[in-house]
């Protein structure tokens, strides 16, 4: 699954030169090797749309390969004679050829930019996605799951350690769209047909009208290596798929939901996941937002619990029913399964491999998420290198919020590190009570198992520094807040304080004119004395 | 919180009182906002877990009876 299209891009573009200059010089004696070279490449193009037979694309690649192979000969007739003579050479003559070649060059450029031109106004103005998102009026929230979520809301407050919400520009993005669709909502239409009673097709109003659900979803990439980031946990807001496929009326034997975007690109996953409680839905937004481009405007499928790849249908046009025997997905002809569960994972963000950390107190933390089974347990443990087996205990991390049975929770650990080299591991274990196991495994082909470890050296130098210590009275907070944050995060500790002045009432006065400043955890306290 | 009483040794406050008192979250954020709201003398010392046990902001040092401050006696769980 392809993970850096730029590179991809880049690819193409160079191996196509390349081909160039093999194909041209060979093309100037065997005309006919100019031909095929088109040819070939033209079936190539034509094959990596092979779903349907005479798409736009199809056409447009036919086209280019004509095109391609006509430019070729005339830039072969204006090339000097290749054929070596005894002859003079007649004055001006190898001038003038450069110049018809570079006359035909020139006029082959024009006519691609002509022809991208005329393109483009003839199939209609480029579609400013932007603007589309800026104007979808909000559809009301009928069930909220997710009342308290708020964009760029951190959980616990350590460093490197992933935020309990993921940013919308920092969500992980894996598709096969070489370039991102751009979707007019005014040609765009979802619908739903195959094995339904009453098949039925929905306009983007029409759509965006409807009540939907707002619910925090973990989402994975199958292909995300055991402590890699194609994972990432976000509040979405869709169209309940229950009461899509109610409307629909789903037809017994249909075991088979395909999701079909408008590149035609497909996922499947079985019907039956859709019975078990779970909120999928047809996603209209995230985080608080319309869906951005990248992540699937107008519509996507969000379905939790389930891999990207059988689920996450982006720009999302129709959803098919049909059997599981008689339809396979984009993916599952490559080998990859066709019940694709997300495995319980845990990953360790707060320390990198190979890196050296203070003796002291060290806070160890990061992520784990198990589909829709939920986090109900993450354990650490730190192996001496030098001591091998056997193995320490492992120690119980503390938990962050669960936002749903379907999201991440952030864990960490406080480590009172002495000096040495050692293996951190962490493992994690779900709400059926599965723990994961450590055998390693690769993604291919339903997703990766084994424990995410990390190799850190301790040295000689303090950890946390002493809030006491500092003189400047901002950092001072700060190093005390890191310090209360992973030793008493998860405790609720009462306090008996007392007031120098005034002595009339315990409580505090917010400062006049002091801005009030959030973590997004609640603070419960009186405003003014 | 289950039990806050004033410095000078008063009888245990009310449910309804206790409401009314902040956590630890909040004190750091009171200082927080002493910082922003530049506060003419901050005196904060803070225990070696991190939470603040004593604090005396000035805000105004031409003003007198608008200082404030407090002090963590003890903490325990709830």
């Amino acid at each position: 699954m392809a993970r850096s299209k730029p590179f991809l891009l880049a690819s193409v573009t160079l191996i196509s030169l390349a081909l160039g200059a093999v194909i041209g010089p060979v093309a100037g004696r065997w005309g006919w090797v100019g031909a095929i070279g088109f040819a070939v490449f033209a079936a190539i193009g034509a094959c990596a749309e092979a779903r349907e037979l005479l798409t736009d694309f199809q056409i447009a690649v036919f086209i280019a390969g004509i095109a391609g192979y006509i430019t070729l000969q005339l830039l072969l007739e204006a090339a000097p004679p290749r054929t070596a003579t005894v002859a003079p050479p007649t004055p001006g003559r190898g001038v003038a050829n450069r110049r018809k070649s570079l006359g035909v060059a020139d006029a082959a450029g024009g006519g691609a930019a002509l022809a991208a031109f005329t393109g483009r106004e003839i199939l209609g103005p480029a579609v400013d996605v932007e603007v589309q998102r800026k104007a979808v009026l909000w559809p009301p929230v009928e069930i909220d799951n997710a009342p308290n979520v708020e964009v760029g809301m951190n959980g616990f407050d350590i460093d490197g350690l992933s935020p309990l919400i993921t940013p919308n520009k920092d969500f992980y993005r894996i598709d096969t769209a070489l370039v991102v669709p751009q979707v007019d909502t005014a040609d765009w239409s979802f619908s739903i047909k195959g094995m339904v009673d009453e098949p039925f097709e929905l306009t983007f109003d029409e759509l965006f009208a409807m009540a939907t659900l707002e619910e925090v979803v973990t989402l994975a990439c199958v292909s995300n290596e055991v402590g890699d980031n194609l994972v990432g946990n976000t509040s979405w807001q869709g169209v309940p798929l229950a009461s899509l496929l109610e409307r629909a009326g789903v037809q017994s034997g249909a075991t088979h939901i395909v999701g079909r975007s408008v590149d035609n690109f497909t996922t499947g996953f079985p019907t039956q996941v859709t019975l078990d409680g779970r909120l999928a839905m047809v996603a209209i937004a995230m985080n608080g937002e319309p869906l951005p481009a990248a992540h699937g405007f107008p519509a996507r499928l969000v379905v939790p619990g389930l891999y990207g790849y059988v689920s996450a249908t982006k720009w999302l046009k129709e959803i098919e029913l049909r059997t599981l025997e008689n339809f396979d997905a984009d993916w599952i002809p490559r080998g990859w399964s066709k019940r694709a569960p997300i495995k319980t994972q845990s990953r360790i963000d707060t320390r990198r491999n190979g890196r050296q950390i203070d003796r002291g107190s060290n806070a160890i933390g990061g992520v784990a998420w198990g589909g829709i089974r939920s986090i109900e347990k993450v354990e650490v443990r730190m192996t001496l290198k030098a001591d091998g087996p056997p193995e320490p205990e492992w120690i119980e991390a503390n938990l962050g919020e669960k936002l749903s049975p379907s999201t991440w929770r952030q864990w960490f650990v406080v480590w009172n590190a002495q000096p040495g080299n050692y293996r951190v591991e962490v493992r994690a274990t779900d709400g059926e009570g599965a723990t994961q196991t450590d055998v390693r495994q690769a993604p291919a082909h339903n997703g990766p198992t084994g424990h995410h470890s990390i190799n850190v050296s301790v040295g000689d130098g303090e950890g946390l520094a002493d809030p006491n210590a500092l003189s400047d009275p901002r950092e001072a907070l700060k190093a005390a807040r890191a310090l209360w944050m992973i030793r008493h995060a998860e405790l609720r500790y009462a306090l008996q304080l007392a007031l120098f002045l005034p002595a009339r009432r315990a409580g505090f006065r917010r400062p006049r004119g002091a801005r009030r400043h959030g973590s997004g955890r609640a603070v419960h306290g009186r405003a003014s004395a | 919180m289950v039990a806050a009483g004033q410095y000078t040794g008063g009888p245990a406050l009310e449910a309804d009182q206790l409401a009314e008192y902040v956590i630890v979250d909040g004190l750091f954020d009171f200082i927080e906002e002493a910082i922003d709201g530049s506060a003419a003398a901050l005196n904060i010392t803070y225990d070696p877990s991190g939470y603040p046990a004593e604090a005396w902001i000035d805000y105004e040092v031409r003003l007198s009876d608008e200082e404030r401050g407090f002090q963590i006696r003890t903490l325990s769980p709830v």
